[in-house]
């Protein structure tokens, strides 16, 4: 009781809004009596006005009260290292604690700035450990009012905003039940299951697999799919990561790196990269934050990176500034690549992507003059180029640059992470069901399928009633978690009638997503500061994360593991030896799948468990020249030098008079030709082809939507302090083109697409390509709460929430990868 | 308090910020502030025509001036320079919310608090400081773009690190004229 404050009604209502607590002043007098002692004792204030202790912030209680618990970040997928304040079983502030997410994906540069940063705050290493807006805000998340509290039944119509209250216990057994349903009466695998990635992933893996269906998507299909297909055909490695701090030159095709903050590293890193000197060339339509920290920016049309990539071979090829003895050692098919580039000229792609010839020239011969000095360079592309129709081809022209460049695997190039995770104790079943095929064409339809699954095509077999795979029956359940499938997946409209066509859906989401308001029961999530995770890194060498529990449920509930748990153990499902994941305790569950790892050697659990920070080895350079013994009735093929063992599986490629590792390609060496494709019947070469989805006379602009550091997916949109920072989304338009219009910056504007038609806004900028439009995603919320509904919106009346970008996308799926596409279409603007 | 040796001052490396509001965010948590009230702000300005557009950044709080011009408007003495770091601070049982100090300050560093109908700025986090912990700020901005530190040594160009500046200026576009209050910051440009 150090101060007695004077608090205003506004105040008191911020504070529950603020703390989700809904005290009164007679629950206080209840309560007093056992909480005065220990507030006191804890530096908790009273509160004259409003007549309660309540916590002290940083600068009343100060900082040594408490205790500071590390654990892993999950605003994003990015999962920074943190370190939050508990006060009284309360979190009232998180701060970033050094971990390779947040200083440098190379374990050299990792050390060199964590102890150069550590030395500037007196040798404190957590200090070198940085956070993004989201992460800053995570707090305004775990104590959000508009949290789901307690499972929810739909007691009206589906979407009637009609609901019931009902025990978590109650809960379990009705999901138990009715998943049960749907099994005995259409067989197991028409449940179809979707997920966020990064967070507990195994044991929904598990569940689907006990229950019997294959037919489980998580969330990369969403995002990165078609860049992974794209260096899958040329390098064998999905997903390859660029050393920024030692490069020299950075070619980047859409990919705000700088800004969608994931890999919150990258702006130290590429920071200190170009004080030593990097140069950046950054294209993209939409000069993105980073845009505008690179040294040129080239605006493209959307969709047509491919063709300036083909451009630029043909310059390299041309001019030799192609790396000739590194072809020869570890590329194939470079004559008909050679072949295929001959006409791809820069005039030939100035006009597909309104580039001029001359800066496609120059660029090119930048790139390829910086390789010849045997200085680093990066070429590499993200969901930019990935969310078109052509993404796969034409991200693969991108990713055979570095290739003919000999730019792999050395610092400051295309780096092939080395990463070892938890051992995860997969499950194992035998049920005649899991081998029937997918339902989403994975493998078949999609050649370059992922694990993650094939949303759009999912949703069009349930759609149309027609399987995509013969005999994989049609999805008659689905359960999303963590997961806004109606904002996420493109084509709203059909998206609706995709969850009605669907017998029993189960959404499991901290708040009431749009997803949340179609399904039939409601389980409540956690918030990451709440639950176990292991987390993974996208670094070049091994690390594993962990995150903890670091306060206990704000809403008393159960994380989604135990829910899900529950559920196995109420359906008594089990795998072939009778064992379920479920027989473990939570925490005995991550211990398990820890222990055997090679970190546990050098901490073990409850050393870890304090720590959250495991790491093991060093990055290491050019591991595909790393050489291979042939193993007993190996055998090495005379004409490609393949080595394989004597199963017949690939181990190398002979390369001289050694046999060298390689890399995952069929063939162990780089493809500027793909075998993958060619054994499809297919052209083996990057292929350009136009986008499918491009502006008409009708809808005559392009429309793309991008990220930015303030949000997450469209899930944090319920934030307090983000959704200060930014409350809307307007349309970005440039100058030349909105005056056509006779638009001026702040206009309310109808937003038209040949699926969708929606309010919106716009801002006029010069940042922007004057044939597109952009919207940054995830706004446009009608679910979630009333921050996300637009509450904080003092300037925009017309569209406080902003506008929703997915609803305007025809909703397809990328051809090779199944890929969502969700940057092209063409739409038209009238004022409002 | 012009010449205060230990004056503790910000170092705004514009070529280091992306403009993600980090800082904006670890300020808003560290002082549990309302809606409405922001200490530190991201300014983005663009400058320039397509397709040759120059995006500027500028982080900004108080500057913790050496003549604080918010100090000289106050009608009841509610700003005080304290002498340890040389932090501005409003004093909040004094403070009358007429915001004069808002009018006067050329930064837009003070903010009328709408709940405690008082004014409210940045800190410098003294109470951080005086724990040698740096400000909320500084302590989680992801490009090393914001620094803090003695004036005297940011103007020697011993802090920060060498890899994280550049080239001293007094101010940047759309910063006020630093003659008018002596501001503790100092800058880089973009490069």
């Amino acid at each position: 009781m150090s101060e007695d404050r004077i608090i205003s009604d506004q105040e008191e209502s911020l504070f529950e809004q603020v703390t989700g607590k809904q005290f009164s002043r007679r629950s206080f007098l209840k309560w007093s009596s056992v909480l005065a002692g220990a507030a006191v004792a804890s530096g908790l204030l009273w509160d004259g006005k409003l007549g309660l202790f309540r916590e002290a912030n940083a600068q009343e209680r100060g900082l040594k009260d408490g205790e500071w618990i590390y654990s892993n970040c999950n605003m994003c997928g990015g999962q920074s290292g943190i370190k939050v304040h508990v006060v009284n079983g309360r979190a009232v502030k998180i701060e970033g604690m050094a971990n390779p997410n947040n200083i440098a994906n190379t374990s050299a540069n990792f050390e060199k700035a964590l102890a150069e940063l550590a030395a500037v705050y007196g040798g404190d290493r957590d200090a070198a450990g940085r956070l993004c807006s989201k992460g800053n805000s995570g707090l305004r998340t775990l104590y959000d009012p508009d949290r789901l509290k307690s499972p929810m039944v739909r007691v009206g119509e589906r979407g009637s905003g009609k609901w019931k209250a009902i025990s978590w216990d109650e809960a379990v057994a009705q999901v138990a039940e009715n998943l049960g349903k749907i099994r005995e009466k259409y067989g197991a695998e028409s449940l179809a299951w979707f997920s966020e990635d990064h967070s507990f992933t195994h044991i929904q893996q598990d569940l689907c697999k006990m229950y019997g269906t294959p037919n489980y998507h998580n969330h990369s299909n969403l995002c990165d799919v078609a860049r992974k297909a794209s260096f899958k055909l040329s390098m064998g490695n999905e997903r390859p990561l660029a050393d920024f701090e030692d490069t020299a030159y950075a070619l980047i095709f859409g990919w705000n790196m700088l800004g969608a903050t994931k890999f919150i590293h990258l702006p130290g890193t590429w920071n200190r990269g170009r004080a030593k000197g990097a140069r950046m060339v950054y294209v993209d339509p939409f000069c993105s934050q980073t845009g505008s920290k690179a040294d040129e920016w080239v605006p493209i049309r959307p969709g047509t990176d491919g063709a300036f990539a083909l451009a630029i071979g043909h310059v390299l090829v041309k001019k030799g500034l192609v790396n000739k003895p590194f072809i020869d050692e570890w590329c194939v098919g470079f004559d008909e690549y050679a072949k295929h580039v001959a006409d791809k000229t820069p005039q030939w792609a100035e006009g597909i992507t309104s580039i001029s010839a001359s800066t496609i020239e120059r660029i090119a011969t930048e790139v390829g003059e910086t390789a010849r000095a045997g200085k680093p360079v990066i070429i590499d592309t993200w969901s930019g180029p990935g969310h078109h129709t052509n993404a796969t081809l034409g991200g693969y022209a991108i990713t055979v640059l570095p290739a003919l460049l000999g730019m792999i695997d050395k610092p400051g190039t295309m780096m092939e992470p080395h990463k070892i995770g938890n051992k995860h104790q997969a499950v194992e079943v035998d049920l005649a069901s899991l081998k029937k095929p997918r339902v989403d064409g994975k493998g078949t339809k999609y050649l370059l399928g992922h694990g993650s699954g094939i949303y759009i095509e999912t949703r069009e077999v349930v759609l149309t009633g027609k399987e995509t795979n013969p005999g994989s029956g049609i999805p008659k359940a689905g359960v999303f978690v963590f997961q806004n499938f109606m904002m996420s997946v493109p084509n709203t409209r059909k998206n609706i009638e995709f969850f009605k066509k669907l017998e029993y859906i189960v959404v499991n989401d901290i708040f009431m997503s749009e997803t949340a308001e179609m399904a039939d029961i409601v389980i409540p999530g956690s918030v990451y500061l709440e639950r176990y995770d292991f987390t993974g890194y996208w670094v070049t060498w091994p690390v594993l994360g962990l995150r903890k529990p670091v306060v206990k449920s704000v809403i008393n509930g159960l994380t989604e593991v135990e829910f899900w748990m529950a559920v196995m153990k109420k359906m008594g499902l089990k795998d072939k030896q009778g064992r379920s994941p479920a027989d473990l305790s939570y925490e005995a569950f991550y211990a398990n799948e820890y222990s055997p790892t090679p970190y546990a050697k050098e901490q073990d659990w409850e050393a870890y468990k304090k720590s959250t920070l495991a790491m093991t080895g060093k990055t290491e350079y050019e591991k595909f020249r790393a050489e291979v013994k042939l193993p007993e009735g190996g055998s090495v093929d005379g004409k490609t030098g393949l080595a394989k063992d004597k199963e017949g599986k690939a181990i190398g490629v002979k390369i001289g008079d050694t046999i060298r590792h390689g890399f995952s390609t069929p063939t162990r060496k780089l493809e500027l030709s793909s075998e993958l494709l060619k054994k499809a019947k297919l052209s083996g070469l990057p292929v350009y082809s136009e986008p499918e989805d491009k502006p008409t006379s009708e809808f005559p602009l392009y429309l793309v939507s991008f990220k930015q550091n303030e949000h997450t997916h469209s899930r944090t949109f319920n934030n307090t302090y983000l959704m200060e920072m930014k409350p809307d989304n307007p349309l970005l338009i440039n100058s030349a083109t909105a005056a056509k219009l006779g638009l001026k910056d702040g206009d309310a504007i109808w937003i038209e697409s040949p699926y969708a038609k929606a309010k919106g806004s716009v801002q006029v900028t010069e940042r922007i390509h004057p044939e597109v439009v952009a919207l940054q995603h995830g706004y446009g919320h009608s679910g979630f709460g009333k921050v996300a509904r637009g509450a904080l919106n003092k300037i925009n009346k017309w569209s406080p929430a902003g506008t929703a970008d997915g609803q305007f996308y025809a909703g397809k799926a990328e051809k090779f990868s199944g890929q969502i596409v969700a940057k092209e279409i063409g739409v038209k603007l009238t004022k409002a | 308090m012009a010449n205060n040796q230990n004056q503790i001052g910000w170092y705004y490396n514009e070529n280091n910020c992306i403009a993600c509001r980090a800082c904006e965010a670890a300020c808003k948590q560290e002082f549990d502030l309302p809606i409405g009230v922001r200490r530190r702000r991201v300014i983005i300005r663009e400058e320039g025509k397509y397709p040759n557009p120059k995006v500027r950044y500028l982080s900004t709080a108080c500057n913790h001036c050496a003549e604080p011009a918010c100090m000289k408007a106050c009608p009841v003495d509610a700003i005080t320079k304290e002498a340890q770091f040389g932090a501005v601070l409003i004093d909040q049982a004094k403070c009358n919310g007429c915001k004069r100090c808002a009018a006067a300050c050329p930064y837009g560093a003070p903010v009328f608090n709408e709940a405690t109908q008082k004014m409210d700025k940045c800190t410098l986090c003294i109470h951080r400081l005086k724990e040698g912990l740096p400000p909320a700020c500084v302590r989680t901005c992801p490009g090393y773009a914001l620094w803090h530190g003695k004036l005297s040594d940011i103007e020697a160009q011993t802090t920060p690190p060498e890899i994280y500046r550049r080239p001293l200026k007094n101010t940047l576009p759309g910063f006020a004229d630093p003659k008018l209050t002596n501001p503790s910051v100092r800058f880089s440009e973009n490069k």
